[in-house]
């Protein structure tokens, strides 16, 4: 496709004599001394590798908690024991143990 | 291919070669020969290309250097091209994102170097000594001149380019309605202009 003309007469852009078919080469002779680049897995890699590390620290955090949870639980179910009155002690204790041996 | 006979219209012979052309580099990408695809874009679109680049920056020095640039992306990224536009819309994208790049370092270079836009459109085009001014239509240039950027891109891409409005669209980002709507306001300025002055 020729546009040469069309921007010679309308706009007044010039070229040098045989530009075209010169820098054609050119390019050409330059495109060989280059490589093509091929899109490396790399950046991929590491983001899946990102994700695990945040999941195996999420994993970490949620387990820990829920440690903690029951730690706290067992200690509260201790204090409160300790608010037993005696009478209530040893209603229970009989009703478990004394009554269950006669 | 379709036989010569047949073509009886210039126009649509030429479309038909492009999308000839189109075809044999799609093809070389598939089997994987860049190189060959390479030679094949600048076999078709070399002339295109420098256009393109020479309505954005005006110099023919500087188009050729951008030129240069723009089929080292083009080389580069070959490998990786997605297929989801025409290669012909790709390389005017990448063409057209090295001249914005190329003119942004002019701009930080050459900052405030004149308040007006048309006297700083003259200068920059006169400067070059590929630009025949005598022969030009002076209005065409003026009335040029006095559009947005915006506009006087859009107005050559489509005229000059004969680009439709979907692939300018693709190779600016710009909105399809947007691009229209800058087409039909620059054709109209311009009209006005160049008849009012010749």
């Amino acid at each position: 496709m020729k546009k040469e003309p069309l921007h010679n007469e309308q706009l007044g852009y010039h070229t040098p004599e045989g530009y075209f078919d010169q820098s054609k080469k050119e390019m050409l002779r330059f495109l060989e001394t280059q490589k093509p680049v091929r899109k490396s897995n790399a950046p991929i890699k590491r983001f899946v590798m990102g994700l695990g590390m945040i999941a195996i620290v999420i994993i970490g955090v949620f387990t820990y908690n829920n440690t903690q949870y029951s730690n706290d639980s067992f200690e509260k179910l201790t204090i409160e024991s300790l608010e037993v009155s005696e009478e209530e002690f040893e209603q229970w204790f009989d009703e478990n143990f004394v009554l269950n041996d006669i | 291919m379709l036989p010569q006979t047949f073509l009886p219209f210039k126009g649509l012979k030429n479309k038909f070669n492009a999308l000839d052309s189109e075809a044999h580099i799609v093809q070389q990408l598939k089997n994987k020969q860049f190189t060959r695809a390479v030679s094949a874009v600048v076999e078709s679109y070399h002339e295109l290309l420098y256009w393109h680049i020479r309505k954005l920056v005006k110099h023919h020095e500087h188009a050729n250097d951008t030129l240069q640039n723009t089929y080292v992306r083009i080389f580069k990224g070959l490998p990786n091209f997605g297929f989801k536009s025409s290669v012909k819309t790709w390389c005017y994208r990448i063409a057209y994102n090295e001249s914005m790049r190329f003119l942004q370092q002019q701009q930080k270079l050459h900052y405030n170097d004149s308040n007006d836009d048309t006297n700083a459109y003259f200068a920059h085009l006169t400067a070059d000594p590929y630009f025949d001014f005598d022969s030009v239509s002076h209005a065409l240039h003026e009335s040029l001149a006095k559009l947005s950027e915006k506009q006087q891109q859009v107005f050559q891409m489509k005229y000059y380019d004969e680009l439709t409005f979907e692939e300018i669209s693709e190779i600016t980002s710009w909105n399809v309605n947007s691009i229209k709507t800058a087409f039909y306001a620059a054709k109209e300025k311009i009209t006005l202009f160049v008849t009012a002055n010749v």
